[in-house]
């Protein structure tokens, strides 16, 4: 749904000069939808996803240059959660949910090889907001157990990728594009904490980000 | 112009999206262990809690905070409250590794065979570790001297979940711990020692083994006299009861499956045994006529005897066998938990022998005295039976018996649910009975003068359990994962629940403690 939105979104802020316009087939902004996926390796993910990775939806904003060169801006959302169970100790359980947001910013340099296929590097500088949630009484709206805590922490992203630019018509005012990328992230860890205790608040346990890094997107370039 | 219109347009669209308003389903996940242990015990300074998925222990105050007790990283087994209140004793584990790879930080990274356990007893003091004994790993219960100086841990067999032994261990013997230095002295004492009772003056523990009792010096720890059951070392004589005459003079205990009631001078170190007309099913002490009462649960009758004199009374006969005896001033209450039809309820007058006979309609499942002994309060389990109407709706259900003492009446109540646990209280306002029920989320509260008329006091989730505080007033769990207690005074109705403390270390590993200090 976010997906669509968005894509209508831009589409709709361009419709307005689409007429007007024959996009250059160098073509330097960039908008698109992109998927995420980034590593973690910690023994506490089970109780958030399978896997040890975390997968995001979001989108991302380039402002080029030069044929080379863009800057770029992206933000990643991702929702992710469940019911934890007591069967073995006869106990009702509890619900947990990780929403994440985090902000990508920095820049790609492309080398493009033909009109429609560009190899890129980018190195960006990524900023990670998590809000931990808790609650054994979803039922309720007002119950004593419903639990937030939020986390920040930078970190950094390095990748390589390929983008894909397939020629447009002659008269639109911008092309469609896909892009995949690959490579390393690494994320301070989030550290949680229970603000409910006596003293001190007390350490409720960390998240630790990092490890492989997946972008893939798909958008118009204008 | 075309960017910024861009740029607009996306934020506009992402504004609408409401990305927080509900709960995700990837995964479910099932824990080995709960976050916390309903089992709480109560303190004058809170009630502990342990969290057994997480390895701590946690002090949860009334004020909507909670602290977590630094255990030296040691995981909590089980909690005794000392009788005063004034501190929590906890059987405590911890893992160590013989690897003294420094890299070696959690229990998963250190091989089996150099990994192992140790266990120590913990006395903890406002929320603090203010002692520290190790202990051996298959101690499992304590008590405490009357000033509440001394604990004394034993095995109980009966109560253990296997037994834990590491390298070689003494089964019979017992660990005398003084509460304030942390000093202990382990004493042997015989095979598998079941009972301790300690004289009013605390200068004496009385502890019972299989064929064998044995008086301890608390001063030094030293085995005063030794008490042999038998002469026979083939008999196996295994102590069921015992009580200590108010001038501590003399040890009451009565024998497993035996008519016999050894008498034990602790002054001039004798036996006596009196033959009684069967296996006794509880002793109780009376100070206020100095005699001890005796029930049998295969005869209809109870005995005193006379510590004076030494002497047994003249039986007491009753309609039906009575199993469990409740003392307040000058009378007994006589009850049965065992039999599933025995309905009849006896407040004996220890000075005339004169009863008064309560018929409650369901079995007794368990009684209660308020502090007054002014009102018994019972819990009457279901009842097999065949019987239709009325009566057989009253069998089909928990109930509660209501017995004034004063008056001499009795009422038996129908509950909606299964008792959870009963409470009761007295002040200015009168005497009540606090009741919680399965999956109710609001606490009965009977008026005993008046039981008909009940109250309900609603509470924050479901309960679990409900115990008393020692300034009078009640604790009660609740069904929550991430921890529930709730604090009520029941002399004004008014509570505060304190939670969240379940989710205290919920994401963090399990380290191995005390990794320097093994170093060293």
């Amino acid at each position: 749904m976010l997906a669509i939105t968005t894509i209508c979104a831009a589409l709709f802020a361009l419709s307005g000069e689409a007429n007007a316009l024959e996009i250059s087939p160098e073509a330097k902004h960039e908008v698109s939808f992109a998927y995420g996926s980034i590593g973690i390796d910690d023994p506490n993910w089970p109780v958030f996803a399978w896997g040890s990775k975390m997968g995001s939806a979001g989108v991302r904003v380039g402002v080029g240059f030069d044929k080379n060169l863009t800057a770029l801006v992206g933000w990643h959302h991702s929702v992710l959660g469940g019911e934890v169970e007591f069967g073995r100790a006869n106990q009702r359980g509890f619900e947990m949910a990780l929403t994440t947001d985090q902000v990508f910013l920095g820049p790609k340099y492309a080398i493009p090889v033909t009109e429609w296929f560009a190899p890129y590097g980018t190195a960006q500088a990524t900023v990670m907001r998590t809000r931990f949630r808790m609650d054994d009484d979803t039922k309720s709206d007002d119950n004593t157990n419903q639990y937030k805590n939020a986390a920040i922490a930078p970190g950094a992203v390095a990748a390589i990728g390929i983008e894909v630019v397939p020629m447009g018509y002659k008269n639109m005012p911008f092309r469609f594009a896909t892009d995949l990328e690959l490579g390393y992230a690494a994320v301070l860890p989030l550290q949680f904490e229970q603000s409910r205790h006596a003293g001190d608040p007390v350490e409720l346990g960390d998240l630790d980000f990092g490890g492989f890094y997946l972008h893939w997107g798909a958008g118009v370039r204008f | 112009m075309r960017l910024p219109t861009l740029l607009t347009g996306l934020l506009l669209a992402t504004m609408g999206c409401d990305p927080f308003g509900h709960w995700p389903d990837n995964t479910s996940i099932d824990f080995d262990q709960a976050l916390w242990d309903d089992d709480v015990v109560a303190a004058e300074d809170g009630v502990y809690v342990m969290l057994p998925n997480a390895g701590r222990l946690v002090r949860v105050n009334d004020n909507e905070t909670f602290d977590v007790v630094d255990l030296s990283g040691a995981a909590p087994e089980r909690l005794i409250a000392t009788p005063d209140g004034t501190r929590v004793l906890v059987f405590a584990s911890w893992s160590s590794c013989e690897d003294p790879d420094p890299k070696i930080t959690h229990v998963d990274q250190c091989d089996e065979d150099d990994l192992s356990e140790n266990a120590e007893l913990v006395v903890v003091k406002n929320a603090k570790r203010s002692a520290v004994a190790e202990i051996s790993p298959h101690l499992n219960a304590l008590a405490f001297s009357g000033d509440g100086q001394t604990a004394v841990a034993y095995l109980d067999y009966d109560e253990s979940e296997g037994l834990e032994v590491s390298g070689l261990a003494d089964l019979g013997e017992v660990v005398f711990f003084d509460l304030e230095s942390g000093e202990t002295a382990s004493v042997s004492i015989g095979f598998s020692p079941n009972q301790v009772l300690f004289t009013d003056d605390n200068s004496t523990a009385v502890v019972m083994s299989r064929s064998k009792v044995v008086a301890v010096d608390l001063s030094s720890f030293s085995v005063v006299v030794e008490y042999p059951l038998t002469l026979d070392a083939d008999d196996e004589i295994t102590p069921s009861d015992a009580v200590l005459t108010p001038d501590g003079a003399t040890a009451l205990v009565s024998i497993e499956d035996s008519s016999d009631l050894y008498r034990l001078n602790l002054v001039e170190y004798s036996i006596d045994i009196e033959d009684l007309d069967a296996a006794p099913a509880d002793l109780a002490v009376s100070t206020s006529v100095d005699g001890t009462v005796i029930a049998y649960s295969s005869l209809n009758q109870v005995d005193v005897f006379d510590h004076e004199s030494g002497e047994l009374g003249e039986p007491v006969e009753l309609e039906e066998a009575v199993t469990d005896i409740l003392l307040t001033d000058g009378l007994a209450l006589l009850y049965n938990v065992s039999y599933a039809d025995v309905h009849d309820v006896y407040l004996l007058d220890l000075d005339t022998t004169e009863t008064v006979e309560f018929v409650v309609e369901n079995p007794v499942d368990e009684m209660r005295l308020t502090e007054s002994g002014d009102f018994a309060v019972g819990l009457l389990r279901k009842e097999s039976t065949t019987a239709s109407g009325l009566e057989g709706e009253f069998d089909k259900r928990e109930g509660l018996a209501v017995l004034d003492l004063l008056e001499e009446e009795g009422v038996s109540l129908v509950l909606e649910e299964t008792p959870l646990g009963l409470a009761l209280a007295e002040n200015d306002n009168g005497s009540f009975a606090l009741v919680l029920m399965n999956g109710l989320d609001y606490l009965l509260q009977v008026d005993l003068s008046d039981p008909s008329t009940a109250s309900e006091i609603d509470l924050p989730e479901p309960p679990t359990s409900i115990g008393a505080l020692p300034d009078g007033r009640f604790f009660i769990t609740h069904d929550a994962a991430l921890g529930l207690v709730t604090f009520l005074d029941p002399a004004t109705g008014n509570s505060t629940s304190t939670g969240g403390f379940g989710a205290v270390e919920l994401l963090t590993e399990q380290t191995l403690p005390r990794r320097e200090a093994d170093e060293e």
